[in-house]
């Protein structure tokens, strides 16, 4: 414990200015990120204080990597010149000096920048314990410990960079060879969680190498596996089955038996917004459905699977593996999904069988809450702090809570006096995963959903903002379930807008 | 005497090349043990694989009775290591690196720290980096030296330094010498024979030889015979004993590793001996390895 405490405060000493940099950067983050004003930074200096907060964002990372390189490499493990390596250094000791280090001045100014940040919008702390803590552990596995590794295996801040540049080139390298196309956004939570694992495992083995061992050539070695094996996790793994674990995870498991989804071709075919689809040259076909549902039920979609057949029955594309979308507007369910245009050029006018199976999310347990618009934000448990302000030509609906929520949430307003409703709206922000993957810097998840201003009937009148309660309804994630739904006898041009240039 | 240092076929090899080829060596206690060779020998690297600073390809050692690959943590207070090429903290100035040293040392003298800091005339709060080379080595040597080591080891730990610094240094280890084992390796011949009882002779990683120094200067003698008339040509083979013989005239010189007999030489007119230096043994025996290579 002397030479631990020893070690420690020599390395305190030296990097006494660094410290201080990284905890002065890191608080003022902290600062900034629970500035309630900066969540639609309007005003020229809203927009300077969100531009300086992007820009601490990423020089927190810089102060953090540099700070720990620059301890770990006081004691550099490679190389035979250095001075501790003919001391009676405990190897055990300097271990772990290095890592009370990193607790104190990274880990715990983190766990006070989350308390900062949550305390300036308005979030108590109380209960938010193990959250915070359970961040702490994921702060270090993505951002401390790669850095810690790092300066185990270089010595100095050239071998460092170096080394970093190394890893990157190997990250977009693997990226690049296999793509992404295995990978879907909602059920990424357990790539990231096998991929924090892997880090976590390689990490620990590897300064168990160094620190023990000084097996340096080994260590690197093993660096850029765990590299390459962690960007196939996030890229390759397949989604199919960590639907399976999801489901076997399902916090009710059978709640989504009732749960169907129809053709709905009567109510017609063409989705009213139909656009081109961002980013490339796909089109988005909205297909009409309906629901099955228990009453205080709804569903979301994790992933499609489409495929395409003659009226004879042969399949003549299947368009597997991709995102789709089931939605509500106005009371009316769409499923919509993507398709190369060239394909779609192909199809567009031909008679088809469209088969589509959907791996989707049961929600439940419905909570509901009502706020007023404008003011300040209140608490609406468990929303965090929430409030309802103009933002270019919207009402914007915004829920700040202490990380990511995974329920999600339905946006309804309704004037108090008219009676007239508007929405609902779905709010964007929640993330569904059974573990805990928020992996951002700062510590507050928002749940979103705007309301267009206007006199048109499916608008919010600018008048009547100060009379609107906004009723909240959230949903909790049940049970995740696959249904097919098929479609026969259709033509792609009728879905879209796209066919019709 | 007990040995402080054995190995036995210790080997070091980097990719095709072999730095130290089976090292078998003996460090007894007590004993000034030069390890002298040119450059490339292979010194430092057996004093690293000694120091597991390097890790041994082949064979094994021992040093002050530990198996040197797993020689770490406690095993290093009994061990005062001083290189030329070691990066020491240099933020730190004299007075902060043996006050950060000291609580590593149980055996911590500090009456002696003082007494070698006042001896050096070391600035105690001038930083290492803003230090000579030579104050910084004597800075080290303090801290390798205050806790009283019973083995000191010294790779090359006169380089760079000035002669006054380098008498400094040389009269330091010698009051050390009684009570401790010193192994140093050193291009300084001239220094390291005030001092070394035993002497270590490596060449392209292989030991060629490790005796007491008296026992090779009795051994090592430069021998001029001069013939009635030139030779036409010398007898071969030569005895092995006899080093980088060359015949100028009617004068022949060698160096006689065995003192063999020079009278059985037909026709020598005058037989005359002298001593060798430890500078001219190594200068011998350096030429005498390059041409067998």
């Amino acid at each position: 414990m002397d030479q631990i405490l020893h070690i420690l405060k020599k390395d305190i000493r030296r990097l006494r200015w660094e410290i201080a940099a990284s905890v002065l950067i890191t608080m003022l983050l902290a600062w900034l990120n629970g500035d309630v004003r900066l969540i639609r930074a309007v005003t020229q200096e809203e927009k300077v204080l969100d531009g300086l907060r992007s820009m601490l964002q990423a020089l927190s990372v810089f102060a953090w990597w540099f700070l720990i390189v620059s301890l770990m490499q006081e004691e550099a493990i490679p190389g035979v010149k250095q001075f501790w390596l003919t001391r009676p250094y405990r190897r055990g000791a300097l271990l772990a000096a290095k890592i009370g280090f990193v607790l104190l001045f990274l880990n715990l100014p983190m766990l006070l920048a989350d308390a900062i940040a949550l305390s300036r919008v308005g979030i108590p702390l109380g209960g938010q314990l193990g959250a915070m803590l359970w961040k702490q552990v994921l702060y270090s596995i993505t951002f401390l410990l790669p850095a810690i590794v790092v300066g185990a295996v270089t010595s100095g801040l050239a071998q460092a960079v170096l080394a970093i540049l190394g890893m990157a080139l190997i990250a977009g390298l693997t990226a690049s060879i296999h793509g992404n196309e295995n990978s879907v956004s909602s059920l990424r939570w357990w790539n990231l969680v096998m991929s924090e694992a892997v880090t976590a495992l390689a990490g620990a083995a590897i300064l168990w190498a160094q620190f023990f061992r000084r097996q340096t050539g080994y260590s690197r070695v093993a660096l850029c596996v765990a590299q390459v094996i962690v960007i196939l996790l996030v890229s390759a793994f397949p989604w199919r089955i960590t639907f399976g674990w999801q489901q076997a995870m399902a916090t009710q498991a059978g709640a989504g038996s009732g749960f169907l989804i129809l053709p709905a071709l009567e109510r017609g075919h063409m989705y009213p917004d139909v656009r081109l689809t961002r980013g490339g040259p796909r089109i988005e076909i909205a297909l009409p459905v309906t629901f099955r549902l228990p009453e205080g039920m709804d569903a979301l979609s994790d992933a499609f699977e489409v495929s395409l057949s003659l009226p004879d029955g042969t399949v003549i594309a299947a368009d597997a593996d991709r995102e789709g979308r089931l939605f509500e507007v106005r009371g009316v369910r769409w499923l919509s999904w993507q398709l190369d245009r060239q394909r779609f050029d192909q199809l567009a006018g031909r008679t088809l069988g469209i088969e589509v199976k959907v791996y989707a999310t049961v929600f439940g347990r419905e909570r509901k809450a009502l706020v007023r618009a404008g003011g300040s934000g209140a608490l609406v448990k468990p929303w965090g702090v929430c409030d309802a302000r103009e933002w270019f030509g919207s009402l914007r609906v915004a829920c700040q809570s202490a990380y990511t929520q995974k329920f999600w949430t339905r946006v309804t307003l309704r004037d108090r006096e008219t009676g007239k409703t508007v929405g609902p709206l779905r709010a964007d922000g929640a993330r569904y995963s059974p573990i805990h993957m928020d992996l951002g810097i700062s510590p507050l998840g928002m749940q979103m959903a705007n309301f267009p201003i206007g006199w048109d009937k499916d608008k919010v009148d600018p008048y009547r903002l100060s009379a609107m309660d906004i009723e909240l309804s959230g949903m909790e994630p049940l049970d995740h379930v696959i249904r097919t739904v098929r479609f026969e006898g259709v033509r792609l041009e009728d879905f879209t807008t796209a066919g019709r240039r | 005497m007990s040995n402080v240092i054995e190995t036995h076929d210790l080997t070091r090899r980097f990719g095709a090349a072999t730095a130290v080829d089976r090292v078998s060596l003996e460090v007894p206690s007590g004993s000034v043990f030069a390890l002298i060779g040119s450059n490339g020998a292979g010194k430092s690297t057996l004093i690293r694989m000694l120091m597991n600073i390097v890790e041994p390809s082949l064979g094994s050692g021992t040093v002050l009775g530990q198996n040197c690959r797993t020689l770490s943590g406690d095993g290093f207070r009994r061990i005062g290591y001083v290189s030329e090429d070691q990066e020491q903290p240099e933020w730190m100035t004299v007075r902060e690196l043996l006050d950060y040293c000291r609580s590593f040392y149980p055996t911590w003298d500090a009456g002696l720290a003082d007494e070698m800091t006042r001896q050096f005339a070391l600035p105690m709060d001038r930083k290492l980096k803003h230090l000579s080379r030579g104050m910084r080595m004597k800075a080290v040597l303090v801290s390798s030296l205050a806790y009283r080591p019973e083995l000191i080891v010294l790779d090359e730990p006169f380089g760079g330094l000035d002669p006054l610094v380098r008498d400094e240094f040389v009269e330091t280890l010698i009051d050390r010498a009684p009570e401790t084992t010193i192994l140093i390796s050193s291009h300084d011949l001239n220094e390291i024979e005030t001092f070394a009882t035993h002497i270590g002779f490596l060449e392209e990683g292989r030991l060629l030889f490790a005796e007491e120094r008296g026992a090779l200067a009795d051994r090592m003698r430069e021998v001029e015979v001069t013939f009635v008339e030139s030779p036409a040509a010398l007898p071969s083979p030569w005895p092995q004993s006899w080093l980088n013989p060359q015949l100028s005239g009617a004068v022949l010189r060698y160096i006689d590793t065995a003192f063999g007999s020079v009278e059985a030489l037909s026709g020598a007119r005058h037989v005359e001996y002298r001593s060798l230096t430890l500078r001219a043994m190594f200068v011998a025996l350096a030429k005498a390895a390059r041409k067998t290579s």
